[in-house]
């Protein structure tokens, strides 16, 4: 009791509560650009923090990771471009959102979901840290590669009306990811004798090229025939969800939690992988399954409340076990050890005051992220009244300078471009962009532990098939795609009836 | 790309089918194979790109017997005109021209030329405050905030730099 009131008086001190406000407000501006991403604030803010307390850095840490997580839905919101990858998933319901006049809603709930899943995180955080994070760290390459192809199998959802079409997204996705040099022998591809194409192509700049280009593209074009949208100021509303909405919202909070808190917890996953099954799984369980990506709020709650909840889970095998899961996570881990505090299973008996401080910062950077971005609606929906065409050629100039501030490369810029481009094309055949997406979050973790686990069996593909957490990834995967096909069946001949008739 | 989903699905299947061709090609002659490894670098890139041949050929095949009834009919959605053209031409000319100036003149020089001449010639624009107060305000203010605030690289030239 002594160190739990020791701990909420050091972080509620005014310095505590100044370092999570400007720790928050830098993660949300870092997040809301796309290409600048959380880790680069982090390791922004860090030397900041030398000079300071270990509590009030902690907080900055924390409230800079925090809000890095939550500014990513806004820009997916308003202008239909993900600030962080984790954010991917968000802008499929939140873009329409947006274009429909919904933004403040969509941000609003983008916003508590976010928090409502951070939080809950922590609670599972607080039950289970020890038992969690032994659990999690048994997860070896075969188990990791069997979540990954899991996490594969929700392009089955996403493919739209042609699984093919949605596959063959997928593995373009996986095959951009190939280039430069292979991730565990450095045996160089695709890289025709150029030292540029060896850091092969970066997933931000990917990512940014994916969903800026052929919407700044299709403006211009609308312009020119002169049938741009007139943002009517009166349309664009500030509304932030009700009671009712988020009460009807509860079982998709808590599953999104859930899995987002799970995901988190095993090291090398992250936001990305969460968001999208959360979002599959949101679109399975609903009654109406056919408004997802179409301006569903629960498309919006399911991945935002669930790639938040990866904060409370990765914060697991951090605190518990002393490993961090991510580059964001290695950062505060670095932070914390340059402030003597060495997270492991001791810090529990050693300073508990500590593990309680972090508990309630990871609370209070929640809470001030969460005041600052709903304060801050009204402003970032005043984007919206900007003519498209000139916040089209500001989109542009931001995703070059966001492509150029990953690697401080030029190259990556023109990388950016290269993808925008291709994306327009497949667009223009029928090919969706978000498998692509998928193709190029998860291939280089399918490619480097289905390699290592091959490699740690000396090559018996039985590895993948021998502990029952793998079987368990691998039979989901089955079931979700073999529903998926039984589905698109049922469809193809329901309408072939209905042209009989 | 206009017309119908079976003329789409048909240039398309057959455009990536190639694709995936040439990425075989290139991996079996370019990445050299691990012997008696259990995988190489060869291993996933080939994956990938008989995935791709194989997906390719059944959406070509699809559009060449499949029995889709209305798959002639059925319009493939908004096409390439010629405005759209223009927007693709329009952005990746913008793209191309402003990584030359990042690279020679550095971030604020390239922004404001390359902002106020995308304006003038492609939007259009001749208002003369929104030629010079758009790219002076957006290029000062993403200095300020990301370049000195926050600490962020901005892109510097190799010709002249300002600030």
């Amino acid at each position: 009791m002594d160190a739990l009131l020791t701990a909420l008086a050091a972080s509620l001190s005014w310095q505590s509560v100044l370092a999570t406000f400007f720790g928050s407000l830098v993660g949300l501006i870092f997040g809301a650009i796309p290409g600048l991403t959380y880790s680069m604030a982090l390791a922004m803010v860090l030397p900041i923090t030398f000079t300071m307390g270990h509590t009030p850095a902690i907080a900055m840490l924390l409230g800079t990771y925090i809000g890095g997580m939550t500014g990513g839905a806004v820009s997916a919101i308003l202008i239909g471009v993900p600030g962080t990858p984790s954010a991917a998933a968000t802008v499929l319901d939140g873009e329409i959102m947006g274009k429909q006049g919904k933004a403040s809603l969509a941000i609003g709930i983008a916003t508590i979901a976010g928090c409502i899943g951070g939080i809950l995180s922590l609670i599972v955080m607080l039950v289970s840290v020890d038992a969690l994070a032994r659990v999690a760290i048994s997860f070896g390459p075969a188990e990791i590669t069997a979540l990954v192809v899991f996490g594969l199998s929700t392009i089955c959802g996403l493919a739209g009306g042609s699984l093919v079409k949605g596959l063959i997204g997928g593995v373009i996705g996986l095959m951009l990811m190939n280039i430069g040099q292979d991730p565990i022998d450095g045996v160089p591809r695709f890289t025709f004798g150029s030292t540029a194409m060896l850091q092969g192509v970066d997933l931000l700049v990917a990512m940014i090229g994916l969903f800026a280009v052929p919407h700044v593209v299709t403006v211009f074009a609308t312009y020119w025939r002169g049938k741009e949208m007139k943002i009517d100021p009166g349309h664009v509303r500030t509304e932030l969800p009700s009671w009712r909405l988020l009460l009807a919202q509860r079982w998709n909070f808590l599953r999104s939690a859930a899995i987002g808190t799970v995901v988190g917890a095993i090291p090398g996953t992250g936001g990305p992988i969460a968001a999208f099954l959360a979002y599959d799984q949101a679109k399975r369980w609903s009654g109406h399954p056919e408004t997802f990506g179409k301006g569903e709020v629960s498309g919006v709650v399911a991945p935002e409340a669930s790639n938040h909840a990866v904060t409370g889970g990765a914060m697991i095998p951090l605190i518990g076990l002393g490993i961090p899961g991510d580059p964001a996570t290695a950062i505060i881990l670095g932070g914390l050890l340059i402030h003597g505090i060495q997270p492991g299973p001791l810090l529990f008996m050693e300073k508990p005051d500590v593990i309680s401080s972090i508990y309630l910062l990871f609370v209070l950077s929640y809470i001030i992220t969460a005041l600052i971005q709903l304060f801050g609606v009204r402003l970032f929906v005043k984007a919206l009244r900007v003519p498209p065409h000139l916040l089209a050629l500001g989109i542009l100039v931001m995703c070059v300078i966001g492509s150029f501030a990953i690697r401080n490369s030029l190259f990556d810029v023109g990388v950016m471009s290269l993808v925008g481009f291709l994306a327009y094309w497949l667009i223009k055949g029928g090919i969706p962009v978000t498998p692509i997406l998928l193709g190029l979050v998860l291939g280089p973790t399918l490619e480097r532990e289905a390699r290592t686990a091959l490699i740690m069996s000396e090559g018996s593909p039985t590895v993948f098939v021998e502990s029952y957490t793998a079987l368990l990834f691998w039979g989901l995967a089955l079931l979700i795609l073999l529903s998926q096909v039984v589905t698109m069946v049922r469809e193809r001949n329901g309408k072939a009836s209905k042209a009989t008739t | 790309m206009t017309g119908t989903v079976r003329t789409r699905d048909l240039l398309t299947g057959s455009l990536l089918l190639v694709v995936a061709l040439v990425w075989i090609g290139l991996i079996l002659t370019t990445i050299p194979d691990a012997e008696g490894m259990p995988s190489s670098a060869r291993t996933f890139p080939l994956a990938s790109g008989i995935g791709l041949a194989v997906l390719s050929a059944i959406v070509v095949a699809g559009a060449l017997f499949g029995n889709t009834a209305d798959a002639d009919q059925k319009r493939a959605g908004p096409g390439l005109d010629a405005l759209e053209w223009r927007g693709i031409a329009a952005t990746f000319g913008f793209l191309v021209g402003y990584i030359a100036l990042l690279w020679a003149v550095g971030f604020i020089l390239a922004t404001v030329v390359a902002l106020a001449a995308y304006l003038f010639l492609m939007l259009g624009k001749r208002s003369p405050a929104l030629l010079i107060g758009y790219p002076v305000g957006f290029a000062l203010a993403v200095w300020l905030i990301l370049g000195k605030l926050l600490a962020v690289y901005l892109p510097r030239g190799v010709l002249f730099n300002l600030f």
